[in-house]
């Protein structure tokens, strides 16, 4: 089920009052039922792979709570770790490593070919993956006691509203929530509203809208002018920064009016000043996932400088990696790897002052060189092969002489000139908590504007989520 | 209690807020939004058009054969029978029940309308077609134009409220009916399902000779399987809601009604898969044909009217007819509307089809031919023209015909007479016959043009044999000189005999 869908508007509320009405004791059981039936409008028997990691999950974390020998633990993490990355490997990641080694026979004249399998790639597997893996690891270090409750852990794994694209949210966090009884509470039904209505202007309004424009001159490179691509690869960086964070808004709005508080996933990042800070600030519980379970385990900084620098690299390499089976994504990563480095030996070299004070000039400089670094990046992120990459970067050099530009309406550049001035506005600051405080005129104007704008000038073309893909 | 009211105040505010938009939406965004997004409804008539008889179909309508010299769609024949009623189409590629529907809820309460024709299709009953990957963008395309507020309209839209699934679901979504729908025959059958059935063929093959098997012909043959073989559920099947709601959409404003079943290639479903799937066929359109007469609807069952040679994909399995086949399924809808329109009937007479072996052309005033950009007031035999042929435009005026319309007696050879002035002494015309077929290549008799004296007009007569070619797997024939020299040469006053 889709977030923008008919179908969620009618699901949402029904769950939420059947949320409410039920005593505090039968809730999970709702929300568990509501959740594997959010999945299924998706496909119904890939279900069985959500299941199948709950279990395995739920009893090798019982299993390591029952020992205390690291020795003991370990075979039931290796168990989930083989289970989570097995389902992940054959269901993500098979056709491109076979892919990969029969291009490697082809080129030694091997005669074999491994196989590709015919599988559809389970919505979200990347996510709910994940965040059961950060269970495991977390149980087997000491750092959480196992769930006892299959349901409780079950619904843990799949609550919808991050079910499918986030944010990972780690058990200590989220469990507690899950189980607590949260009461009626006017105060987070209209905050919860509020982030949905804004999550869904961003999703409908400027992420779908620009995609037209974005998909044109991906198609085309070579007929557009280097204008008109410039203009396509800057649109393309607004695109995903719309479609996902208005999904984790959805999300997070979705789940506040329950009462559960989902981690924010973004936070202004095209404001960002350095490539560290935007990391701090995109997809920040995948950022903040990578951290605790690779870099750490991997020596974080805590090791010599050569080590700390393949650290980094191998963290960043493998970022791109989860985001999707094909090179581009290796490369989007390892570039962003590469760019940290280079930045923070720059700082030491010349000793720049890290971070530039907010709103000053040098804030938008440094957000502007962001923003540049980002959208190459995101070309090799769009691009299905790296030779698709290299020729919009060589169209955006060579068509100095090309006409045909990327003709974008007005009323969409009005609308993301909008979402760009309220993103700036609400550095800092969610939508939610600054409208809360807003009077009630500028707020209803406000509710009004978003409201009209989702129905009437959303994008109709069928976009799902493009994190959905991961 | 205080949460309540607050909230019912909100719900108060935001319904306003709603009827409000929906009239700004009505009148600034949403004429505009139907042109974009809801083009579909441009195939209904204008108002003005004062339509007595709408005919509602797909491409069978309009789709004609490359060889065809009467093009008209099937509408425009069965329009020729009735001329004191104005016929108008509605028609476009991959239509079905549901979207004759919306579009049928479209057409204003001022009109003219007497009768609707409805092309009944038995193939898009089966699954391949009701999950077609076609069928998103068509959904979409009538979001706009359903019978409800502009607003509500505007929200299904944008929150995809119409049925949308990616081709692949689709293709998952139609195997599985292939799977899981009963094919219900009354006696002992091999198969249960479609899939079944297909897969057993497709294993059991048809075999070249020398004992290769035939691909193409065993793929069309599941082909069919997969079209035709299935029974139609009346509670299941969303077409049959549809066409019964077009009834009743019908005859509450009081049109009559006409489905036009079309015609199935059934002489190849038969030679290819057997009888089985044309009991099936049959069974399908028995249920069809009973089901909508009682409803009062008139049915014509053009399902085995047409024989196999009159379908133009021969490799596939369409409703696309050559003039033969429109023609006789316009004059079978043409008969039965004589129900409704006996005295407006006229017969019409049978489509001059000119068989003819002898044919000129002195490049004057005959422009049937093809090429005749090549006529060249520069120099001529007689009259004004002739056709000049050079390396820019190197094919002369060309004679092009159907083979059906040479006499089978006179296909033996062809006598090629015509005058040629050269400007150089050394050219390198070439008098050319070629052949052309649909899953043929095409084939060429050539002879070089005789020397001659330059810048004198010259007769010259060739004989092309036909007998050593087997003309029944060529359509069209074609008769040109070419010269690919700088220097041109001047063609005139052509006779073709046909012996």
């Amino acid at each position: 089920m889709l977030f923008n869908s008919l179908q969620f508007i009618y699901f949402l509320p029904i769950v939420i009052i059947g949320y409410f009405l039920l005593p505090h004791k039968f809730r999970w059981i709702l929300l568990l039922l509501a959740s594997y039936y959010f999945y299924m409008c998706w496909r119904a028997d890939y279900i069985i792979l959500i299941v199948v990691s709950t279990l395995i999950d739920f009893f090798a974390a019982r299993r390591m709570g029952q020992h205390t020998e690291r020795k003991r633990r370990k075979k039931y993490l290796i168990l989930s770790l083989f289970t989570n990355l097995g389902l992940l490997g054959t269901f993500k990641y098979f056709n491109f490593f076979t892919e990969n080694i029969n291009q490697l026979f082809e080129y030694f004249n091997v005669a074999s070919q491994i196989p590709a399998l015919n599988l559809l790639l389970p919505v979200g597997i990347s996510f709910y993956t994940f965040q059961t893996l950060s269970y495991s690891i977390d149980v087997y270090y000491g750092k959480i006691k196992p769930e006892t409750h299959l349901g409780h852990f079950a619904l843990y794994v799949s609550f919808f509203p991050q079910l499918v694209a986030g944010p990972i949210e780690r058990f200590d966090r989220l469990s507690p929530q899950l189980k607590a009884k949260h009461n009626f509470s006017y105060e987070n039904l209209a905050n919860g509203l509020r982030l949905i209505l804004y999550g869904l202007f961003i999703k409908m309004v400027i992420a779908d809208n620009l995609s037209v424009y974005v998909d044109q001159i991906y198609k085309a490179p070579e007929a557009f002018s280097s204008w008109g691509l410039l203009t396509g690869v800057s649109l393309y960086s607004f695109q995903i920064y719309s479609d996902f964070y208005g999904y984790s808004t959805i999300a997070i709005g979705s789940a506040l009016i329950m009462g559960i508080r989902i981690m924010d996933n973004f936070k202004t990042p095209y404001l960002a000043r350095s490539v560290s800070e935007f990391w701090e600030r995109w997809h920040i519980s995948l950022s903040t996932w990578f951290r605790s379970y690779l870099y750490f385990p991997l020596g974080g900084n805590r090791v010599k400088k050569y080590r700390w620098m393949i650290n980094i690299f191998i963290v960043f390499a493998v970022s791109g990696l989860w985001h999707g089976a094909n090179w581009t994504f290796i490369i989007w990563g390892a570039m962003w790897g590469i760019l940290y480095l280079v930045e923070n030996q720059l700082n030491k070299l010349f000793k720049f002052q890290k971070i530039a004070k907010e709103w000053s000039l040098r804030h938008f400089i440094m957000a502007t060189k962001i923003f540049v670094i980002s959208t190459v990046a995101w070309i090799f992120f769009r691009s299905q092969s790296f030779s698709e990459a290299m020729t919009i970067l060589k169209n955006i050099v060579t068509n100095t002489n090309v006409e045909k530009q990327l003709n974008v309406e007005p009323r969409i550049l009005l609308l993301l000139g909008l979402f760009i001035f309220s993103d700036i506005f609400l550095f800092n600051n969610r939508f939610d908590k600054w409208s809360a405080k807003q009077n009630v005129v500028l707020r209803w104007v406000i509710y009004a504007f978003l409201l009209f704008s989702i129905i009437v000038f959303s994008g109709v073309e069928d976009f799902p989520f493009i994190y959905f893909q991961f | 209690m205080n949460n309540f009211k607050k909230i019912g105040i909100r719900i108060v505010v935001v319904i306003t807020l709603l009827v409000g938009f929906n009239f700004i939406y009505q009148y600034l965004f949403y004429e505009n939004d139907v042109k974009k997004e809801a083009s579909i409804i441009e195939i209904l008539p204008e108002p003005s058009d004062s339509a007595q008889i709408l005919y509602f179909a797909e491409s069978s309508n309009f789709t004609s054969h490359k060889f065809d010299v009467d093009k008209r769609s099937i509408s425009e024949i069965i329009a020729a029978y009735y001329p004191a009623k104005k016929l108008i189409d509605v028609d476009k590629g991959a239509l079905h029940s549901g979207i004759y529907k919306v579009l049928l809820g479209n057409i204003p309460e001022e009109n003219q309308i007497e009768t609707i024709i409805v092309t009944l299709n038995l193939r898009s009953f089966g699954a391949d077609w009701i999950y077609s990957k076609l069928e998103t963008s068509l959904q979409k395309s009538i979001v706009l134009i359903q019978p409800n507020l502009p607003l509500l309209n505007r929200i299904q839209l944008s929150f995809k409220g119409y049925d949308v699934k990616t081709n692949k679901e689709r293709h998952e979504q139609v195997i599985r009916h292939w799977k899981r729908d009963k094919l219900n025959f009354p006696y002992d059958f091999k198969y249960t399902n479609a899939l079944d059935w297909e897969k057993g063929k497709n294993n059991e093959g048809f075999w070249f000779d020398n004992g290769d098997k035939d691909y193409a012909k065993t793929a069309l043959a599941c082909h069919y399987i997969k079209s035709y073989g299935f029974s139609i559920d009346e509670n299941k099947n969303p077409r049959i809601k549809d066409f019964d709601d077009i009834v009743a959409y019908c005859q509450a404003r009081k049109w009559n009604v006409v489905f036009n079943l079309m015609a199935e290639n059934t002489e190849k479903a038969n030679e290819l898969v057997g009888s089985d799937l044309i009991f099936l066929m049959r069974r399908n359109r028995d249920f069809l044909v009973d089901r909508y007469s009682k409803k009062g609807v008139i049915v014509v069952d053009n399902l085995e009217d047409v024989a196999t040679q009159y379908y133009i994909d021969q490799n596939w399995t369409t409703e696309h007819y050559t003039e033969e086949g429109r023609l006789k399924i316009a004059a079978t809808v043409a008969d039965s509307l004589k129900l409704l329109y006996a005295n407006e009937y006229q017969q019409i007479s049978e489509p001059e089809i000119i068989q003819a072996s002898y044919f000129t052309n002195s490049c004057e005033n005959n422009t049937t031919w093809q090429n005749i950009n090549t006529l060249s007031n520069e120099q001529a035999f007689d009259g004004m023209y002739s056709s000049k042929i050079n390396m820019d435009q190197p094919y002369s005026i060309t004679f092009e015909r159907a083979l059906k319309f040479i006499p089978d007696s006179t296909k033996n050879k062809v006598l090629v007479n015509f005058k040629a002035l050269r400007t150089i002494e050394h050219s390198a015309v070439k008098v050319v016959l070629e052949l052309q077929g649909d899953y043929v290549q095409p084939k060429w008799l050539v002879q070089n043009l005789n020397e001659s004296e330059p810048n004198c007009w010259v007769e010259h007569v060739y004989q092309f044999d036909l007998t050593e070619t087997d003309l029944r797997s060529y359509n069209l024939i074609k008769i040109y000189c070419s010269n690919k020299l700088e220097a041109s040469t001047f063609i005139d006053s052509w006779e073709l005999i046909f012996e």
